[in-house]
């Protein structure tokens, strides 16, 4: 005898259920990771748009809140399945063992998923590996393993979904509902006490969040400070100057008043635009620079060329590349201004890129040289 | 276990749906690998391993069999008003424990000493909070239930006369 799993609440429905609201949220999950991995590494036929602002905003909140609700739910789901672990035999035939073996891919690899992707949106590196990449692996090995399993499942799914299931509900509907609305309570709840750090109605309750929206320097959180970055030392240097060079007729050398100077006049722009960091949380922020498109018009740059950005920063996040639209995007500024006073040296002082609907980590701090390519 | 056996058995894995998703799913999953392993130097596919297997392993000898008894205790303990709102402040806060513990460990903080925006705010007095607000809320729900089985019929013994008694458990899921 093994275990007693007896329990009105699992049935081959409430697997179903469960079931089809992971693949949901893990599909929801993938595309937007892969939608993320696009626009920082972009192929030459992908040209991410810079319209709508929010766009990347949503794209990342959906990543990582679709994953923090999944984790309640692939729970339950495999809790509903859970005694066939002791199921005996445990395989009858080839087929069969490769399906059961295809379980530990798919389990370990979604479990993987789930806990380092929570441990990394509150900066806990305990594992050694390099999470972007193997984040990004596993998750294709988790889509392989969930083909399988969905190949092998999809008759018990559509036996268990399909008509009135007036059997089923005599024996243990109501507890089985029951279980349900736990369980969906407690992703509800889980969203409820930290979503709120990406979607601004629900700021208020964030306070399990690794992030709190307005909880920062000038406002606002700060992804990496000036320390951590390695420039806080740099910042000071009078001789500072931002090169302007690249693909153009008439480079320039331009020094903080130089920016400051454009900013008061006709190339001066302000905006509201969000921050979105790939970790989860972002915040809107009422940002005043230099509008970059102007600056490019007058250093005489082609019409439609991308443009990187470097930082004084070195190693990491140093630098990043605008493609045209995002270029020339007329909200896209070399900031100098957050909510009205100069930038703190931690938000990217002296002048620091935003551009809209861009990662937050290629919105580049510390700038150092425009380049256009 | 012998439920369990006869529990109408898995499906046959035959036919062109079961070897096509196979082969695409395989395909895919291969993908996967191939990229973790050709990147071994930064995916440390070793410790990658070692999480992979760890994680499957605290899930199925540790985490599902306490859950499991919890439930166990649950349905055969509790008075019958007591057991829904029970389980969904069980399920609620140990979701809600689980998934914090990343923020409560707060080892985050020590990345960026001088960033007071990362893990901002008291983590654990914010969990002591949230869960006394699930806890009032099961005690909410359960004495709302019980003054309603009063109002309708008061049951002669404390458990197993509920209107909503259930039936025997139903076979578990063929997988």
């Amino acid at each position: 005898m093994g275990p007693n799993f007896a329990s009105p609440a699992r049935s081959e429905r409430t697997t179903a259920v469960l079931g089809v609201a992971v693949g949901v949220l893990f599909g929801v999950c993938l595309l937007t990771g892969l939608l993320s991995h696009l626009i920082q590494q972009p192929p030459g036929w992908f040209d991410w748009p810079s319209r709508p602002v929010w766009l990347y905003r949503w794209s990342q909140g959906l990543h990582v809140f679709c994953g923090v609700a999944a984790i309640p739910v692939l729970l339950a789901k495999l809790w509903s399945v859970y005694p066939n672990l002791y199921r005996w035999p445990p395989v009858r035939g080839v087929a069969h063992a490769i399906e059961r073996a295809g379980i530990v891919p798919l389990l370990g690899g979604a479990l993987l998923l789930l806990v380092t992707g929570m441990m990394n949106i509150a900066y806990w590196y305990g594992w050694g590996f390099d999470f972007i990449r193997t984040h990004y692996w596993t998750a294709w090995i988790v889509t392989g393993a969930l083909v399988v399993h969905l190949s092998a499942k999809l008759p018990v799914l559509r036996r268990a979904l399909a008509g009135r299931h007036a059997a089923a509900d005599a024996v243990g509907g109501l507890e089985r509902r029951r279980f349900l609305v736990a369980t969906g309570a407690a992703a509800g709840a889980l969203l409820l006490v930290t979503a709120g750090e990406a979607f601004t109605p629900l700021r208020r309750l964030a306070v399990l969040s690794p992030r709190r929206q307005g909880v920062g320097l000038q406002g606002l959180p700060v992804n990496k400070d000036a320390a951590s970055a390695g420039v806080a030392g740099k910042l000071d240097d009078p001789g500072w100057r931002l090169a302007v060079g690249g693909r153009v007729t008439r480079p320039a050398s331009l020094s903080l008043t130089d920016l400051q100077a454009r900013m008061a006049g006709p190339m001066g722009h302000a905006a509201r635009l969000p921050i979105a960091c790939v970790e989860g949380w972002s915040q809107e922020a009422h940002w005043r620079g230099v509008r970059l498109r102007d600056l490019l018009e007058e250093a005489g740059a082609p019409a439609a060329a991308a443009v990187r950005v470097r930082s004084l920063q070195r190693g990491g996040y140093s630098s990043s590349l605008l493609n045209p639209a995002h270029a020339r995007d007329p909200d896209t500024m070399l900031a100098l201004e957050l909510n009205g006073a100069p930038l703190h040296p931690d938000h990217g002082f002296p002048v620091r890129l935003i551009a809209p609907s861009n990662p937050g980590v290629m919105q580049t701090k510390w700038l150092e040289s425009v380049t256009v390519q | 276990m012998s439920d369990l056996r006869a529990a109408g058995g898995p499906e046959p894995l035959a036919g062109w749906r079961w070897w096509t998703g196979l082969a695409v799913g395989g395909a895919v999953g291969l993908v996967g690998l191939t990229g973790l392993l050709a990147d071994a130097a930064k995916t440390m596919p070793v410790v990658w391993l070692e999480w992979l297997v760890g994680l499957v392993l605290v899930h199925d000898l540790v985490l599902a069999p306490l859950v499991n008894l919890a439930g166990r205790r649950l349905r055969d303990r509790a008075p019958e008003a007591w057991r829904w709102p029970l389980q969904l402040g069980l399920v609620t806060s140990g979701v809600l424990v689980l998934a914090s513990v990343p923020v409560l460990v707060g080892v985050g903080r020590r990345t960026q000493p001088g960033n007071a925006s990362v893990l901002p705010g008291d983590h654990p007095l914010a969990l002591a909070v949230v869960l006394a607000v699930v806890w009032l809320g099961v005690l909410a729900l359960g004495t709302w239930d019980l003054r309603r089985r009063h109002r309708t019929a008061p049951p002669p013994d404390r458990r197993g006369a509920g209107a909503e008694e259930v039936p025997a458990a139903p076979d578990p899921p063929a997988r």
